[in-house]
């Protein structure tokens, strides 16, 4: 025991010694003994990261006074120890005590020695919930990716993570699409590293279209964002690709239900470095087993999907980088109905969907000084979209440059601008056979009874933006301002609009912000919609007018633990919508379309966050209102107007690298329109619903836990990761929206997704 | 641009996602009534003795009725006819002004045939198709060709009972475009591959029916695009089916495809009865009943 106690108590002192990095120990071996000189490296175990700079110590024999190396700043190390057994001690802050006993070394002859400390965790949040990068408004709100991989209900989607901030509405059925404050969910704008892309989501929802771990933070622009990006009305969700690392080759296996994929990720050469990712599906095999000895429904090309990721990174000059992203992404379904389905005869015969898409995003940054800093970039790309469903069809094949320019000049210390343009051209050749589906209310009328369209034909459109925005900040002053213009141009309907947009923030104390902002806001309408003979080609552009008023309260006092608090009111209102038209223009010649929609959409969004050491997590509440009206429908509540949205996202550190984290969702049932009768069509065979007062009803409300546990296994020179995901725990019945019988005489409700367990595993080095 | 196309795309995959998975689990069972099993009140065809006519022609409509819980009872009819108001971009279905010379009402009684099923065709009606003149008025060289729908809507009720709405469209095209649209013809109604009687003894076992239709019956037709050049286009004949006991496999088949029935218990008061509707897309129908004793 006193021996015990005796070494304790060295141990203590050479801790001590080790955080007085410099201290130098007295050899405790004499002189005279024959030395034997080990190199070795120390690093992270499971990451193989080297640590530096960290006092390593040997004891030889039955000393209880070690030798002590310390560790270079690529990790190596060299120490000479005398013959005999060994023992090494390292104890750093973060990592768990190292205490490792080592064989008797031959005399004479050098040897390498890998020593490996291990993190106390890692699963290490980041200290905030979001939004502690830089940020350019108070409208941008990031996850990063430590948050997004592990939230509940999301399988490490980051995209699907967005939908538990505020003011992000739940979507209908089994969609994952972001709903932004109450607008249409094709309202939202999709984008990878500033440029657009067709889609978002594999299969309207099932996982992004980018492998998680290839991305490093997702930012959610909700109303009032500023005058950088054009072209949507709602907000847009930016998924920024993140840069390669440049210390050694990492990479990453995973498998779970849905996928399995690949990545690898590491320097190249000096200067620069590459990432390289891949995703397969295997959806369509589990599919195919159920539908197997289902004779009339034959699944002939499994729903599958693959997608690519790769990202070159280089630096040119010391004032130059270069970044080239690639993604490319691939969707495809097959199926054929051997007879015509019950809904709609219409439904019948080969079902094929298929989309394909590529973009190439290179990007040139280079510093003119320390305050000027100017970025270029484009996104060149094509897009492939088929989808037959027996005779209707449709084919879309766009080839899309986008551009992005910006220059940022620290002005000076008080005054920062950006001057930028941005411009997307889409050549579009549009092959459709495709009925007009009259819906209104969320009630669409039968495929069978529409009239049907054909469409062959070339667009092109062009849509640039030129923005200036400005952040000054005078000195001694609680004002922050945040004036900003942008003007866009949209070729295809020849409007060109100055939208002035601006934010200011002040300051109460250290800790207190208040925030409003406001903004001018404009998208172009669908190509197609224009189209003079199946069409109006005298459409116009969706218009959107934004107000936010806030403020944000942040109880930390420098610290990384506590709370905040930000509360935001949000208005918007939305004019010159297209909506369906049931006129004609001539006898011979509907007019399809018009712009006779607006709408209000206002609420109040709150947001609560907390974390602590091992626990964290936010509150996030909307209280909202949308509403819209065209000259064929009085106004009624929007089709995604939820009064109320409650999330609660919390995680829980238990110990041996073990996570819980859980979600609870409360939301109001989305509005339906009633049908208070039908019409049987003779012609059809379909029976044509009479709709009641517009979403005048609503299906019950939505209730949901999730939860999610994540296990950490760490070896040497890898980490294996487990994780249980599991969506409506309690199995609860949530309905999502009404069914109805042939006649629209009777109804049933359809739920959501019952309990539902996904497994995964990742091992990554 | 892209939104939209991206919401149509999500639309579409989201519906053939969910097809697909509902037809390969056999998902989302709920306990709707089945389309194609028989007991309200329903109109099953509304057939135009010419689908597609000249201006001016007088057309003859033959409802095909089922009230088999309705022992019989009499059914209030009215009629009433228009131009088509765009039901196929989204007008609701009806006649705000209907024509004064095509409005018209009266009683039908739907027969019990040998199966008491009260299923059959009722007494049908006549109206005058409008003049060249009211119905081309204003209308491309397209829709002279293609033809203008005239929409005829025949209401079934009974007092303190239920309304059935039913629509019909008869086309009304130009004089000079020849042939017009007939009625398909049903041959026979194949009971495993044998042309069944218009009255059988119930099956015992599993069977297989198709219906058998002459070539002829599939026509070849034209459509006049807006900018003038016309598209070749040919029939698929789609059969409905309907039945008092006992949902067929499926709702509907294309052309002769077969479709399994398995018989249930004869119902101890009546029979049964199949029925079937041809229908060949362009408004034109037939139908042929069996009655099972």
């Amino acid at each position: 025991m006193k021996l015990q106690a005796k070494y304790q108590m060295t141990l203590i002192a050479l801790v001590c010694f080790g955080t007085c990095a410099k201290a130098e120990v007295p050899s405790p071996v004499p002189s005279s003994t024959p030395m034997v000189k080990i190199e070795g490296l120390l690093r992270e175990r499971g990451t193989r990261k080297p640590l530096p700079e960290v006092n390593i110590y040997c004891f030889s024999g039955e000393s209880v006074e070690p030798l002590k190396a310390m560790s270079q700043a690529d990790g190596t190390f060299s120490i000479e120890v005398p013959e005999g057994d060994l023992k090494w001690v390292i104890t750093l802050s973060g990592y768990n005590r190292l205490e490792q006993k080592d064989v008797q070394l031959p005399i004479g002859v050098s040897r390498k020695r890998d020593l490996y400390l291990q993190k106390t965790s890692y699963l290490t949040y980041e200290t905030t919930v979001y939004g502690q990068t830089e940020k350019r408004d108070d409208k941008t709100k990031s996850l990063d990716q430590a948050q997004f991989l592990t939230v509940p209900g999301a399988n490490g989607d980051p995209v699907k993570a967005v939908q538990n901030l505020p003011g992000v509405n739940r979507g209908q059925a089994f969609t994952s699409q972001v709903i932004i404050e109450g607008s249409a969910p094709q309202d939202t704008r999709y984008n990878i590293d500033n440029q657009s892309v067709p889609l978002i989501f594999h299969f309207g929802g099932l996982t992004s279209v980018v492998i998680p771990e290839a991305i490093d933070h997702v930012d959610y622009l909700s109303s009032g964002f500023g005058p950088e990006f054009g072209q949507t009305t709602a907000g847009l969700v930016n998924l920024f690709v993140k840069d390669p690392q440049t210390d050694r080759l990492h990479g990453l296996a995973f498998v779970d239900l849905l996928n399995a994929g690949l990545m690898v990720e590491g320097p190249a050469g000096d200067k620069s470095s590459f990432l390289i990712g891949a995703r397969q599906s295997y959806i369509g095999f589990v599919l195919g087993l159920v539908a197997k000895n289902n004779k009339d429904f034959n699944l002939t090309v499994a729903p599958d999907y693959e997608d690519l990721i790769s990202v070159y990174k280089t630096e040119v000059t010391p004032i130059d980088t270069f970044k080239l992203v690639g993604v490319g992404s691939r969707d495809r379904l097959q199926f054929v109905l051997s007879q015509p389905v019950k809904q709609d005869p219409s439904i019948r015969g080969t079902f094929n969907d298929s989309t394909d898409f590529f973009r190439l995003i290179p990007e040139w940054t280079h510093h003119h000084s320390s305050t000027v800093i100017s970025r270029y970039s484009l996104g060149v790309g094509k897009d492939w979209v088929r989808f037959d469903a027996g005779s209707l069809y449709l084919s879309d094949i766009n080839t899309v440059v986008t551009t992005r320019v910006e220059v940022e000049d620290q002005v000076n210390e008080n005054w920062k601008t950006y001057i930028g343009l941005d411009n997307n051209y889409t050549h579009s050749d549009i092959d459709f056979q495709l009925p007009v589906i009259y819906s209104q209310g969320g009630v669409s009328n039968p495929i069978s009874s529409s009239s049907s369209r054909s469409v062959a034909n070339g667009y092109a459109s062009d849509a640039l933006g030129l923005y200036w925005r400005n952040t000054v900040h005078p000195s001694e002053s609680r004002w922050t301002l945040l004036p900003g213009i942008r003007f866009s141009y949209y070729n295809q309907t020849s409007e060109f609009y100055p939208e002035p947009r601006v934010g200011a923030r002040y300051a109460l104390d250290d800790g207190l912000t208040l925030r409003a902002a406001t903004g001018l806001y404009d998208q172009a309408p669908p190509l197609q919609d224009r189209d003079p003979t199946y069409g109006n080609p005298n459409l116009k552009s969706e218009r959107a007018v934004h107000g936010t008023l806030g403020f944000e309260k942040d109880f930390r006092a420098g610290t990384d633990t506590g709370w905040t608090l930000s509360d935001d009111l949000f208005y918007k209102y939305l004019y010159n919508l297209v909506a369906n038209s049931t006129a004609y223009v001539t006898p011979s010649q509907p007019e399809y379309y018009n712009n006779s929609g607006y709408g209000h959409s206002y609420g109040m969004e709150v947001l609560a966050k907390y974390r602590s050491s091992s626990w964290g997590g936010w509150l996030a509440y909307t209280l909202a209102r949308s509403t819209r009206r065209n000259s064929s429908t009085p106004e009624s509540l929007f089709a995604y107007d939820q009064t109320h949205l409650l999330t609660a996202v919390a995680d829980k550190e238990l110990g041996r690298n073990w996570k819980f984290s859980t979600r609870v969702r409360y939301s109001t049932g989305n509005p339906y329109t009633p049908i208070v009768g039908s019409v049987f069509d003779a012609d059809n065979d379909v029976y044509i619903p009479l709709r009641g007062d517009i979403y005048s009803q609503r299906v019950g409300p939505f209730f949901e836990i999730d939860i999610r546990f994540d296990k950490k296994w760490i070896y040497k020179t890898w980490i294996l990761t487990a994780y249980l995901d599991v969506e409506n725990v309690t199995n609860r019945s949530n309905p999502q929206q009404i069914d109805y019988s042939y006649n629209y005489q009777q109804t049933a409700t359809v739920n959501g997704l019952p309990f539902f367990p996904t497994l995964g595993l990742k091992a990554e080095f | 641009m892209k939104h939209v196309k991206n919401c149509f795309y999500i639309v579409c995959v989201v519906l053939a996602t969910c097809l697909a998975a509902g037809l390969a689990a056999g998902c989302s069972p709920n306990n709707l009534p089945d389309y194609t099993v028989l007991s309200d009140l329903r109109v099953l065809a509304l057939i135009a003795d010419q689908p597609e006519v000249n201006p001016g022609t007088v057309v003859t409509f033959t409802p095909v009725v089922s009230d088999i819980n309705g022992s019989g009872r009499t059914l209030n009819y009215t009629v009433g006819g228009c131009i088509d108001p765009g039901i196929g971009i989204g007008n609701t279905p009806t006649c705000t002004t209907p024509d004064p010379a095509s409005v018209q009402s009266g009683t039908v009684t739907p027969v019990a045939g040998p199966s008491k099923t009260y299923t059959g065709a009722v007494t049908g009606f006549s109206v005058t198709m409008p003049v060249q003149g009211t119905v081309f008025a204003g209308r491309s060289t397209a829709d002279q060709f293609n033809g203008v729908p005239y929409l005829i809507f025949y209401v079934l009720s009974v007092p303190g009972g239920p309304t059935v709405t039913t629509v019909k469209r008869v086309v009304i095209s130009a004089v000079a475009k020849t042939p017009k649209n007939l009625n398909p013809v049903i041959t026979s109604v194949d009971l495993n591959d044998n042309p069944a009687a218009a009255s059988i003894a119930t099956p015992l076992v599993h069977v297989n029916f198709r219906v058998s239709s002459p070539a002829s019956s599939v026509e070849n037709f034209q459509v006049q695009m807006p900018n003038g050049t016309f598209s070749p286009a040919t029939e698929t004949l789609v059969n409905t089916w309907f039945v008092s006991d006992a949902a067929f496999q499926y709702y509907r088949t294309v052309g002769n495809g077969e479709n399994p029935w398995s018989p249930p218990t004869l119902p101890t008061t009546r029979g049964m009865v199949i029925l079937v509707v041809t229908r060949d897309g362009r408004g034109g129908e037939a139908f042929q009943k069996i009655d099972l004793d």
